[in-house]
């Protein structure tokens, strides 16, 4: 066999230096430094060689919330209430079925018309993030059945996934537990102030002259 | 700029220091061992060629080039050249750059419009080509075979240098776009590809003479056999309204096309034929009808299946042999043609739920991978979801564990609830509910099914772990690239296990999607399915980043031939037919072990 002559080892300045693709560059380095010193464990080089498949860390997205409806609880959801974010006060006032709400300086002046409630942040089981309206006492402290009922199950649902259904031969709603090790739900990383701000864009009524108060006065 | 001297800085850059790049010409009969006909190599730095002939050939006790850690071999497809090395008794080279595999995942996904043939690449890349006229006169030239006039080796020997040198043009051009230390290790696996199709499948050679001399007579006969359970033919003819008849007095739910007509195409029946197994024996007939050609079988005279394993081929980087030359096709029965030499026995080995297993490691789902360790994660993911209780088994809950299979494979394969609710025979409505019940139980892993998808919508491409990309085109299929990751690191664990387990000697017959055929002498094939389970242990290990995948063998000695439940029925009617003619003393076709492909 004729055995051709070795080429020489080593570059010359004068070429161009090679630059590898950026996710190659670590693999690069510990492979020419790992055959500096004799074979390298097998293992340890097919390891540097993975390519993380952490998607998100490298390019993924994340869902922005643009919409956060203020309701109460649908047929069959189960959901739950935030531990920890305060419920805030608001009044209300729904005009073709969209719920509008007021500041108290505003609210006073339509005393019946604005109603109070609380709205509490709360996620169903499918993930939907919601403001639950929550009807407080009146000025006399009294509050019926419904709203005392969903108030019971707003607490509940602090702790653990409920669901309410409506029985109108009792007046109130009843309150299911779910049983079983549902885990807990995962909360957007919003704050109270942002999940309202998202929740009532455009229907904030914080003057006098706002269309729908025009209307309720029959102005329009 | 000059290339030269950047690829030799980037090999220079792990290592490597002496650059050949080489071509064989060569000819083999169908499962056939290749017979090297002559090697053009040249030595990239110094410029030297080297032209022998098939007489240097079987001289040199090595090849003109190293072969040790310092080399690599630059080739283009470069089984074959491996193939030829171990036919020769030469060393196997320890580096391989291999260009095809190369150009393969730089536009895997996309449509190279001349293919990824070398005239392909050359293509591609705007770089000169002989004519594929003069590439197939001298391929059919190759495989007549001697003697040779002077004239007609010269014409080899100079066709095979202009392979040699459309390398030489190709490698500085794709250097660049080449993730050189990961192009290394997928160039290993060419070695072991090489080392897999020398070995083969042992068949039965009397068998299969027998089934050829017959085959013609066998299919009416045949038909009539099986149809006598379903009442669907007339002739030879399926007719469409009677399937239906028969779905619908089974009360088997059947997929439906847009048309309303039933999708009676081979993958639905192969589908329905694992959630049915009353159907599997007209999917076994329907098979053997439509794609089995036994003449196209390629055994060798050694009574060997071998055939190009086309490793890289599919877009996952899956192998994709050609369904009819290798006896993993569609017909599962003839599977059955399998049996070690005396004195041998073959080994099944496969990964148990390799892709469940995928999915929970590398999505890092907690709740999936406990499943997955529980050793049963259908019947696992039920409890998971509380549907089965605590302490639920396979007998007490066994049509619940079903319908949850068949959810988590559906997830697996992108399924939607419509085709679940088909396979599964249960409203759409139970469909969404199992799919939301999946989604919820596996809530980290759908975050990562979508971060996967979202990732390459984003940057084009995605990944294996050992950097087997996938290319967004302009009809890029949302479903595919999110099943890639899966399939596609399962693919990157067969060619580690398949690596892993020919570098230690041990003979691997062939790769099969989730599993590594091997063969042993008896005495010595506990020993061999130990060390071939430790091989698949730690390239799931490799792969999943510590994750470790169970697997299962089966374990066939001569005499016993190897088996598949879901073939033993047809198996055993076809040789009823075989031995009826047999006695009728019907004129049979001239038997053939081996048929020159046309």
């Amino acid at each position: 066999m004729t055995k051709k002559s070795e080429p020489a080892a080593t570059t010359t300045t004068a070429e161009p230096e090679f630059q590898p693709r950026p996710d190659t560059h670590e693999a690069n380095n510990i492979l020419a430094e790992a055959d500096m010193n004799k074979k390298p464990d097998e293992t340890d080089v097919l390891t540097l060689l993975r390519v993380s498949q952490d998607f998100a860390a490298k390019a993924g997205s994340k869902k922005v919330i643009t919409t956060v409806p203020i309701r109460n609880p649908k047929r069959g959801e189960f959901l739950r209430v935030h531990p920890t974010m305060e419920p805030m006060l608001v009044y209300t006032l729904v005009d073709e079925q969209e719920t509008f709400v007021a500041t108290a300086s505003i609210a006073i002046n339509f005393p019946g018309d604005m109603i109070p409630k609380l709205l509490a942040p709360t996620i169903s089981r499918q993930g939907t993030l919601f403001l639950w309206a929550l009807r407080i006492p009146g000025e006399d402290g009294r509050i019926n059945n419904w709203h005392a009922s969903a108030k019971e199950a707003a607490g509940r649902a602090v702790r653990v996934w409920v669901r309410v259904q409506a029985n109108m031969a009792l007046g109130a709603y009843e309150v299911y537990e779910a049983v079983g090790a549902i885990p807990d739900p995962e909360w957007p990383s919003l704050s109270m102030d942002e999940i309202v701000r998202i929740a009532v864009k455009g229907r904030v009524i914080d003057s006098l002259d706002h269309p729908v108060l025009q209307k309720l006065r029959g102005e329009v | 700029m000059n290339l030269m001297g950047l690829v030799r800085n980037a090999f220079a850059a792990v290592g490597i220091v002496k650059i050949w790049l080489a071509d064989f010409e060569f000819r083999s009969e169908p499962g056939g061992l290749p017979e090297p006909i002559c090697l053009v190599a040249r030595d990239l730095i110094a410029g030297d060629t080297v032209r022998w002939w098939e007489d240097d050939l079987r001289r040199a006790d090595g090849p003109p080039y190293g072969t040790g850690a310092d080399s690599v071999l630059v080739t283009y497809y470069g089984s074959a050249e491996v193939g030829c090395h171990l036919a020769l008794g030469w060393p196997v080279p320890t580096n391989i750059l291999d260009l095809f595999t190369e150009f393969r995942v730089r536009t895997n996904g996309l449509r190279p419009p001349d293919g990824a043939s070398l005239l392909g690449a050359l293509a591609f890349f705007g770089l000169p080509a002989i004519g594929w006229e003069q590439k197939e006169a001298m391929r059919m030239l190759a495989l007549r075979g001697a003697p040779y006039t002077p004239e007609e080796r010269a014409a080899l020997v100079s066709y095979c240098e202009t392979d040699v040198t459309a390398l030489a043009e190709l490698l500085p051009t794709m250097m660049p776009g080449i993730d050189l230390p990961r192009a290394l290790h997928r160039g290993r696996y060419m070695s072991a590809v090489a080392r897999m199709e020398r070995t083969g499948v042992p068949v039965r050679v009397d068998e299969l003479v027998r089934l050829r001399r017959w085959w013609d007579a066998i299919p009416e006969r045949l038909i009539r056999k099986i149809d006598q359970s379903y009442g669907v033919y007339e002739g030879s003819t399926f007719k469409r309204e009677r399937w239906r008849s028969w779905t619908e007095a089974h009360n088997i739910p059947w997929p439906e096309l847009p048309s309303g007509l039933q999708a009676l195409d081979a993958d639905s029946f192969r589908d329905m034929a694992q959630m049915h197994p009353e159907v599997a024996e007209m999917k076994e007939l329907r098979a053997s009808l439509s794609q089995l050609r036994l003449a196209d079988l390629a055994v060798g005279v050694d009574g060997r299946n071998r055939c190009m394993l086309s490793a890289y081929r599919a877009k996952t980087g899956r192998n994709q042999p050609s369904t009819s030359e290798f006896i993993f096709g569609p017909a599962v029965w003839l599977r059955m043609l399998m049996m070690a030499p005396p004195g041998y026995a073959l080994a099944y080995v496969d990964w148990e739920q390799q892709e469940f297993g995928i999915a929970a490691a590398l999505s890092g789902d907690p709740a999936m991978m406990f499943a997955y360790n529980s050793g049963d994660p259908y019947l696992a993911f039920a409890i998971q979801a509380g549907v089965a209780p605590e302490g639920a088994t396979k007998n007490t809950h066994g049509e619940v564990r079903e319908q949850f299979k068949a959810c988590a494979l559906a997830v697996q394969y992108g399924m939607g609830y419509e085709n679940l609710a088909v396979r599964i025979g249960q409203s759409v409505a139970h469909a969404r509910r199992l799919l939301d019940l999946h989604r919820r139980t596996y809530p980290k892993f759908w975050a990562w099914s979508d971060a996967a998808l979202d990732y390459a919508m984003l940057t084009g491409a995605l990944p294996t772990v050992y950097g087997w990309e996938i290319h967004v085109g302009g009809d890029a299929n949302p479903r595919s690239l999110r099943n890639h990751p899966v399939q596609g690191n399962g693919a990157e664990m067969l060619r580690l296990a398949s690596i892993f387990t020919t570098e230690q000697g041990i003979e691997v017959c062939a790769p099969v999607h989730d599993a590594l055929l091997v063969m042993a002498p008896i005495e010595r094939v506990d020993q061999v399915v130990a060390a071939t389970q430790k091989a698949m242990a730690d390239a799931s290990k490799l792969v999943l980043g510590g994750f470790e995948l169970r697997s299962e063998a089966k374990v066939f000695a001569h005499p016993d031939r190897f088996t598949d439940p879901r073939g033993e029925s047809m198996w055993a009617k076809v040789w009823e037919i075989i031995e009826e003619l047999e006695q009728s003393g019907d004129v049979a076709q001239t038997p053939a072990v081996s048929r020159k492909k046309e």
